[in-house]
């Protein structure tokens, strides 16, 4: 695919100025997705988004994790605050929903952590 | 007929398990067609729908939580409050159901049965399902 000289000028422009071939524009797109869509899918990621969320309610405060024992609660991963908190998983999932949260969440139920079982 | 407007829903067993149902999903605005089997050992108040987790890089909204294996561990999934069914074996419905993104087979766990009625005759090797 041809890249046309003022494509090329707005995408310096913004910020991304390329360094290579200038027929390769659109691979380094494509590359850049590719590598973008690889970490955001990654289990490992996932896990380390899990401790975080952990470490998130476990520095909540004693006097807070105590109060609200087996309670539900949803924790921000890029503020750390808690966005909502209900007696059940169902209540808090319906909060969620009318919300409409952009950030991302972590849910564990104080004391308890897993929300689910597959046995 | 059902509580969600299904009419009775036919299932056998094949193999010695049930076979799976067609379901047809809407998660956070797009569908998702899949087969899936009913555990009933998917528990809890997330236990809705399991899904491939390859469909989670398409939802907006999910949320990070974990869930209890029956080894004893603790895996972390994503899943999204966020989901209807929409079709059961090819007929219309409208039941909202929190869907679960982990590899493995499609399942419709408890939360969905909490809302059905599943008979089964084993020695006839058919059942029915009820929602």
């Amino acid at each position: 695919m041809m890249v046309t000289q003022s494509s090329w000028s707005h995408a310096e422009g913004v910020g991304h100025t390329f360094r290579g071939d200038y027929h390769d524009f659109p691979s380094y797109i494509e590359r850049w997705l590719n590598e973008f869509t690889r970490w955001s899918s990654n289990d490992d990621d996932l896990e380390s988004k899990v401790e975080l969320g952990k470490r998130l309610v476990a520095g909540l405060g004693e006097a807070f994790l105590k109060r609200n024992y087996g309670w539900y609660v949803a924790v921000s991963l890029d503020s750390g605050r808690v966005v909502a908190r209900s007696k059940s998983l169902e209540n808090l999932n319906r909060l969620l929903i009318r919300k409409g949260v952009e950030e991302e969440l972590y849910v564990e139920r104080v004391g308890y952590g897993a929300i689910a079982s597959m046995l | 007929m059902g509580g969600c407007g299904v009419p009775e829903v036919e299932v056998l067993f094949e193999n010695h398990s049930l076979t799976p149902l067609s379901l047809e999903l809407n998660v956070s605005g797009f569908t998702v067609k899949v087969k899936a089997y009913v555990d009933t050992g998917f528990m809890g108040e997330i236990s809705g729908v399991k899904i491939s987790s390859e469909y989670a890089r398409y939802v907006k909204h999910k949320v990070i939580s974990t869930i209890n294996l029956a080894d004893g561990s603790e895996v972390p999934i994503y899943y999204t409050p966020n989901g209807r069914l929409t079709k059961l074996e090819g007929k219309a419905c409208d039941l909202e159901l929190p869907v679960v993104f982990m590899d493995g087979p499609s399942l419709l766990g408890c939360r969905f049965l909490k809302r059905c009625k599943l008979c089964l005759d084993g020695w006839k090797s058919v059942g029915s399902l009820v929602v």
